[in-house]
């Protein structure tokens, strides 16, 4: 346990364990110094993250109510940003979007940083035949370009939430898997390993209790930078029809929807739906860079 | 070069398991779907599946693929019939076309603006070259170009024709068709490309042998081209290898935001017919095609770096 040692006002000096708040607070403000940006995306995205979980409340109308009175209403006060060719109003479908985009894009990067952790340290301790069939079936995964791998596994799997993270979150597999694998490949090597060794630790307790904490800063930053990507692939897949099925609303799908209705759609129905799309990618793309110069300084952007 | 083919073969194997062995009969998975209107009687589906040689074994099935894949022999569309094989060569020139002048976009965007601002470091235009770079590496091809085709509709009532036409028969129409996906993909791409030169540049740039060169008394072109240019060359392709397999995914999103008959259109269509001999077969060639690229990209290395040698 960490703990600050206070100086009473009669010169004795007190031990109190320093509090969970306080701790985080320094990081928070440690970042927020280090990476301003970083710290404004990541405002942005909690931001996001709170509209999504409260979209029932925020949102002014049913998202997939359709309302036959008030198709292809340009914005107004009673539909802010306009409403689509059912009549549905687009700040409502955009603000439950985000529910979708966020569910699917974070729970894909933990599924992907899941399976590299485990894969590569195993593929790293283990060494040999085990390492080098791992190599090739990884260098499988990575000849498909990510967004076909993704659109064949949704093929295959069937449309759905969970599927749909299922194959974003494979497709950003081999990044992760290589990237564990580089760090065990050096940490295994290192002192205190051998000395865990020849303490009598079996190979999985060295790799559960020394090797893979090493992993944990890297991980958490392949999962930040691949953030960004798993939101682009949500909402290309969905713009194509192979994501979320209707009438769940998508930011992607939203896109596709009006592609399928006309060539010449109304201006607000492509620009809303974009628009969110493109500030969060560049959110979760800026809060990667700077969780990634404040964890590794040294490979720090100028 | 040899390393290419057993992954090509476990492609092959990764492609045939998701499309035949997971979803069971393929025919199954047509009337399931409720995609298609079409219903096929039990004996209907017994013919197909004879003339489609599903009743044979898996491996009978995988090998019979390969040997088709082998003699350039693709099979035939489920639903219309037509040799694959003619679909790809109709179509994919026009995607070679839109992917080769993104990556000729993006280089010629990607690089200068890359290098200047490495040069110019922390004047206004790399601050503003930054902002740009972020903000397209942000904005998805597939919306940039519903935004062209949505402008150039509105302010020119012009939208790009939508019947193939290929370079050798009429360039004009043809580059039109083209050059829209072109640039929606190419712009992306110039901001990845401008990202990894800055910095690879600034690296080079606080390199020993650049102090040397300057303390020389070396300025201008002798002293950028081979010193700064060669160096920052080498990692930037490296990346626009990468950045390639993400532009071969884009382009069937981008395709289809356009109404563009290329291979990603074909893909989309084939999808949503569950059309799964066309699918597999398309699959197997976007991956062919990226391995292809990869292998040019480690044989660029040797051209332009004379430290590389392949042994």
């Amino acid at each position: 346990m960490v703990s600050v040692r206070n100086i009473a006002s009669d010169g004795a000096i007190q031990t109190r364990p320093e509090r969970w708040g306080t701790k985080v607070r320094g990081i928070v403000r440690r970042f927020a110094r280090m990476a301003p940006l970083g710290a404004i995306a990541a405002v942005f995205l909690l931001v996001l993250i709170l509209i999504a979980l409260f979209a029932p409340q925020l949102a002014p109308y049913d998202p997939i109510q359709t309302d036959y009175a008030a198709t292809q209403q340009a914005p107004t006060r009673q539909h802010l940003l306009g409403t689509d060719h059912l009549g549905r109003d687009v700040l409502s479908r955009i603000i439950f979007g985000a529910r979708v985009t966020l569910l699917v894009s974070l729970a894909s990067v933990v599924l992907a940083v899941a399976i590299g952790l485990i894969w590569g340290v195993v593929s790293a301790y283990a060494g040999n035949r085990v390492d080098m069939i791992s190599q090739r079936m990884l260098e499988v995964l990575m000849s498909f370009p990510a967004l076909i791998l993704a659109m064949l596994l949704m093929v295959s799997l069937g449309s759905g939430l969970p599927t749909l993270v299922i194959a974003i979150g494979i497709a950003q597999v081999p990044l992760a898997t290589r990237i564990t694998r580089s760090v065990v490949l050096t940490v295994k090597e290192r002192a205190f390993v051998e000395a865990a060794r020849c303490g009598g630790a079996t190979s999985g307790r060295i790799m559960l209790r020394h090797v893979t904490p090493q992993c944990v800063a890297p991980m958490l930053v392949v999962a930040t930078v691949n953030l960004g990507a798993a939101i682009f692939a949500e909402a290309a897949l969905s713009f194509l029809g192979v994501g979320v099925p209707p009438p769940t609303p998508s930011w992607g799908s939203m896109l596709g929807g009006v592609l399928a209705q006309s060539f010449n759609p109304p201006w607000w129905l492509v620009l809303f739906p974009g628009l969110a799309i493109a500030s969060t990618v560049m959110a979760a793309n800026l809060f990667g860079d700077g969780l990634r110069d404040f964890l590794d300084p040294r490979v720090r952007q100028r | 070069m040899l390393v290419a083919i057993p992954t090509l073969i476990g492609v092959s194997i990764l492609i045939f398991i998701a499309m035949r062995v997971i979803p069971g009969d393929p025919l199954a998975m047509i009337g399931a779907q409720g995609q298609s209107t079409l219903v096929l009687s039990s004996e209907e589906k017994a013919a197909a599946r004879k003339s489609l040689g599903l009743d044979k074994p898996l491996y009978r099935q995988y090998l019979n693929w390969m040997g088709d894949v082998g003699r350039g022999d693709f099979g035939h569309s489920f639903w219309s019939q037509e040799p694959i094989r003619k679909q790809i060569l109709r179509r994919g020139p026009i995607t070679a076309e839109i992917a080769i002048l993104a990556v000729v976009i993006s280089w010629l965007m990607g690089v200068p603006v890359g290098l200047l601002s490495a040069l110019r470091r922390n004047t206004v235009f790399d601050h503003m070259a930054r902002v740009g770079i972020t903000l397209f590496m942000a904005i998805p091809s597939f919306w940039l170009g519903m935004i062209i085709v949505l402008v150039s509709v509105r302010a020119f009532v012009w939208r790009p024709p939508l019947a193939i036409t290929q370079i050798w028969e009429q360039p004009a129409v043809n580059a039109q068709i083209v050059i829209g996906p072109a640039v929606a993909l190419g712009v992306g791409l110039a901001a990845v490309i401008a990202r990894m030169t800055r910095s690879t540049a600034l690296d080079v740039l606080g390199e020993d042998y650049v102090r040397t060169a300057r303390a020389k008394g070396l300025g201008g072109r002798k002293f950028f081209l081979p010193h700064v240019f060669r160096n920052t060359l080498l990692p930037v392709i490296t990346t626009s290898g990468v950045a390639i397999g993400g532009l071969l995914g884009g382009t069937v999103a981008t395709e289809t935001a356009f109404g563009v008959p290329g291979l990603g259109s074909l893909l989309v269509q084939s999808i949503n017919q569950r059309d799964w001999v066309m699918i597999q077969n398309l699959v197997l060639l976007y991956a062919a095609i990226f391995i292809a690229i990869n292998l040019l990209v480690d044989i660029s290395y040797a051209l332009i770096d004379p430290r590389i040698r392949f042994g």
